[in-house]
């Protein structure tokens, strides 16, 4: 088995998920009731058996540091290995999609060089997926890949920017054609921002593209399709990019499928998060809730329907909450009505308030929004 | 080493064998309460909320499942370098080793732990007892005193006294008799088993006590009454608030239901002085409740998946309940599996029991087997589908 290592890159902003992201980096976006973004990508490393890991930092960091701390929760405390916290160069510019920025990678090269290992795994984080990566090594290993691309057939995101891989007979990558606001019936082999490098052949590239250093990574591979044997994997399980805010809704909504649920949650890999240990659900006399997820230290005595609750949400008697994601913290007062709102942490909602959207544009309460 | 000014002995060895099928693989401390909660949580968080850092926990029966719980202690914040959480299990000498013979003994032969630390005061608990108490101001009055000794004491009502040990005191709370479970009880101030101790009394009276061929060595039955009878300053703290020992079967399962309904006697969810629990075990996903399960009146936890009926029960960490499958006044430890159209009422379910199919547990019968009608089934048991078992049985391995 290759001895991996692995980076996550968070050092990118997306315009159309702006509101969720304004005060935080897109990484920690809060998901599934207990979940941030970026648990996603960095259990499916802890996993694999990836004991160093390293994040490239966005501009606007604290978030994510606060929720990290030193990888406790990840296991990723270690003496030998770790969390590593890889400074970006350059704030993220917004206005283009550049997720591996090469020059935060070269900028922390000693992450590479020390770290002793085959091959790195480098990964988004924004997707939900559930990924064992063992496979993938393994395929690599077998077929002397110098990189391996990971795609997903029928993968759609509403942004509409994604990168097509072209490959041969035999799975190797000869072309990578972006379609960037082209038409989206195409689904076919979209990657999914999940690269497998040899380790020495990821220095040797980054070293000698100084003088091209803002370019992704992804150019970079593409630059070097004729000299090296870069293939491509199919992704064949569950897995869901978030670039806007209608991804996030319809992603959020679908964890309700049972097919999802069994995929993402309940199998024996688990997705880690930070541990905030807080007291069970307490479902009062009048609760109903249907179809819906609840984290824990919740009191409910309202009604929730297709909905998901975070942590420390309480829902009073005669609130109805119908297609709503809420926030750690939010309070519902009593009678309020909500139907497909999204409600960032902590909003007080006063009682008799009623919200309203429709399903296919939900309606978002940002953090700090007095109702 | 810095001196400590206290550290906590927190016994933890006990079987509850009144417990029954409960405890046949974990000591009593490490049983489930409240859903997600273990018994020896409130201790321990009680300990890190008093700045108490420095907790001795001695281990004797069954002591895996709880020492793989407790682990090092990081749940409570117990795992710092100068100080923190020990377990202390039984141990063999150049001169050979026994068991613990007794609470007194247990903490004699760990002598060398607390001089290591060489505190002024020793607190001993123990780790059965459900209550929030902030030991520091038990500590301070101890202080104030000058005792010896200072006993937690809590008013009981006059027919429950001679469960205990019960005191009596002078105007200023100076003690002047105890006796342990008495027959007619000359006063209502039971000891809740939780005392501080200054270091150098205690450590002259456990010498004392274990030269004594005679001594149960125990606290209550021997310690306490000799250094009553050699005048130490030996005072009473007053407790008031919740304290719960759930010794009995009947007595765990209704401290659990109390924690329910809109007052209960015990709130977890008080941010100022919070319980914690070691949930970094299993990284387990949010509740899915499904969309024809009904709740009532219940507490559900992470990892959970309802799709059937739920009402005025405790459901634990990792509970798969299907759909047509009724759960009433239960408490349902963790990872359980209850199978479609299966009913259980009045139940505790041990942890990792699937009960089958349409299976019936805890059903009505004229006379039930146990006169509180409260039904066990032992952890990692299979119920076959379809079959009745009747209120008040214990299904044991």
């Amino acid at each position: 088995m290759l001895k991996a290592i692995g980076i996550i890159s968070t050092n990118y902003r997306l315009n159309a998920i702006e509101r969720l992201s304004e005060n935080r980096p897109l990484s920690t976006v809060p998901f599934g009731c207990r979940y941030r973004l970026i648990d996603f990508a960095l259990s499916n490393m802890v996993n694999a058996g990836i004991r160093s890991v390293g994040v490239v930092l966005p501009y606007r960091m604290r978030p994510l540091l606060d929720h990290l701390s030193a990888g406790k929760a990840w296991n990723l405390d270690r003496h030998l290995g770790g969390l590593f916290m890889l400074p970006s160069v350059t704030p993220a510019l917004k206005p283009k999609v550049q997720m591996f920025c090469v020059r935060d990678i070269l900028a922390n090269i000693e992450f590479l060089t020390t770290e002793d290992a085959d091959v790195v795994i480098i990964t988004a984080s924004n997707y939900v997926f559930n990924m064992n990566y063992s496979k993938i090594l393994k395929k690599h290993e077998k077929n002397g890949a110098d990189i391996t691309l990971v795609y997903k057939n029928g993968l759609k995101s509403n942004i509409k920017v994604e990168s097509k891989l072209m490959m041969d007979k035999s799975g190797k990558v000869n072309g990578i054609r972006k379609t960037e606001d082209q038409d989206t019936s195409d689904l076919e082999s979209t990657f999914a921002d999940v690269f497998v490098f040899n380790r020495k052949l990821l220095i040797d590239l980054i070293l000698r593209s100084r003088d091209t250093e803002f370019k992704d990574l992804l150019d970079l591979v593409e630059s070097n399709l004729k000299d090296k044997i870069v293939l491509g994997y199919e992704y064949k399980d569950y897995i869901k990019p978030i670039f806007t805010l209608e991804d996030y809704y319809e992603t959020s909504m679908e964890l309700m499928n049972p097919e999802v649920k069994a995929e993402l949650f309940d199998w024996e890999e688990k997705i880690i998060t930070k541990i905030k240990d807080s007291p069970p659900t307490k479902y009062k006399e009048n609760a109903i809730i249907k179809n819906s997820y609840v984290a824990s230290g919740c009191i409910l005595d309202g009604k929730v329907t297709n909905s998901l609750l975070f942590r420390n949400v309480d829902v009073s008697k005669n609130s109805r909450l119908s297609g709503c994601i809420v926030m750690q913290n939010c309070k519902i007062g009593e009678n309020s009505i909500l139907e497909n709102v999204i409600l960032d942490k902590g909003i007080n909602i006063p009682a008799n308030t009623v919200l309203k959207a429709q399903a296919d544009s939900p309606m978002y309460l940002p953090k700090g929004v007095v109702v | 080493m810095k001196r400590k000014e206290c550290v906590a002995m927190l016994l933890v060895g006990g079987q509850g064998s009144r417990l029954k099928c409960l405890t046949a693989n974990i000591a009593k401390p490490g049983l489930v309460f409240g859903s997600k909660y273990r018994i020896v949580d409130f201790c321990l968080s009680n300990c890190i909320n008093s700045g108490i850092d420095t907790v001795g926990m001695l281990t004797q029966y069954k002591p895996f499942l709880l020492n793989s719980y407790v682990g090092l202690g990081s749940a409570w914040d117990l795992d710092i370098d100068k100080g923190g959480l020990h377990i202390l299990p039984p141990y063999q000498g150049p001169q050979g080793g026994t068991w613990y013979k007794g609470t007194a003994n247990s903490i004699y032969q760990n002598f060398n732990f607390i001089d290591q630390y060489n505190p002024k005061y020793v607190l001993i608990l123990s780790g059965d007892h459900v209550y929030k108490m902030d030991y520091n101001k038990m500590l301070q009055e101890h202080i104030d005193k000058n005792s010896d000794v200072t006993i937690a004491v809590l008013d009981v009502p006059y027919e429950e006294a001679s469960r205990f040990g019960i005191m009596s005191v002078d105007e200023e709370d100076k003690i002047t008799k105890f006796i342990e479970k008495p027959k007619i009880p000359e006063s209502t101030l039971a000891s809740m088993g939780i005392y501080i101790f200054s270091w150098d009394v205690l450590r002259d009276a456990l010498i004392v006590d274990e030269s004594n061929p005679y001594s149960e060595n125990d606290f209550g039955k021997n310690v306490i009454p000799s250094l009553l009878m050699d005048n130490k300053r030996m005072y009473a703290y007053r407790f008031e608030g919740y304290w719960k020992d759930v010794g009995t079967i009947e007595s765990y399962y209704v401290a659990n239901m109390e924690l329910l309904g809109d007052s209960p006697s015990l709130d977890l969810f008080e941010k100022n002085f919070k319980i914690s629990s070691n949930s970094n075990t299993d990284a387990r996903p949010p509740q899915y409740i499904g969309a024809k399960s009904v709740i009532k009146n219940s507490f559900i936890c992470n990892g959970c998946t309802i799709l059937g009926r739920v009402e005025n029960s405790l459901i634990s960490p990792g509970v798969t309940i299907e759909e047509g499958a009724v759960v009433k006044d239960s408490i349902v430890f963790p990872d359980v599996k209850i199978l479609e159209n299966a009913k259980v009422n009045k139940t505790i379910i041990g942890e990792n029991v699937v009960v089958g199919e349409g299976a019936a547990i805890g059903t009505a019968t004229k006379k039930p087997l146990q006169p509180n009608g409260i039904t066990l089934i032992e952890n990692n048991l299979e119920i076959s589908p379809k079959i009745r078992i009747a209120a008040g049985s214990e299904i044991t391995s």
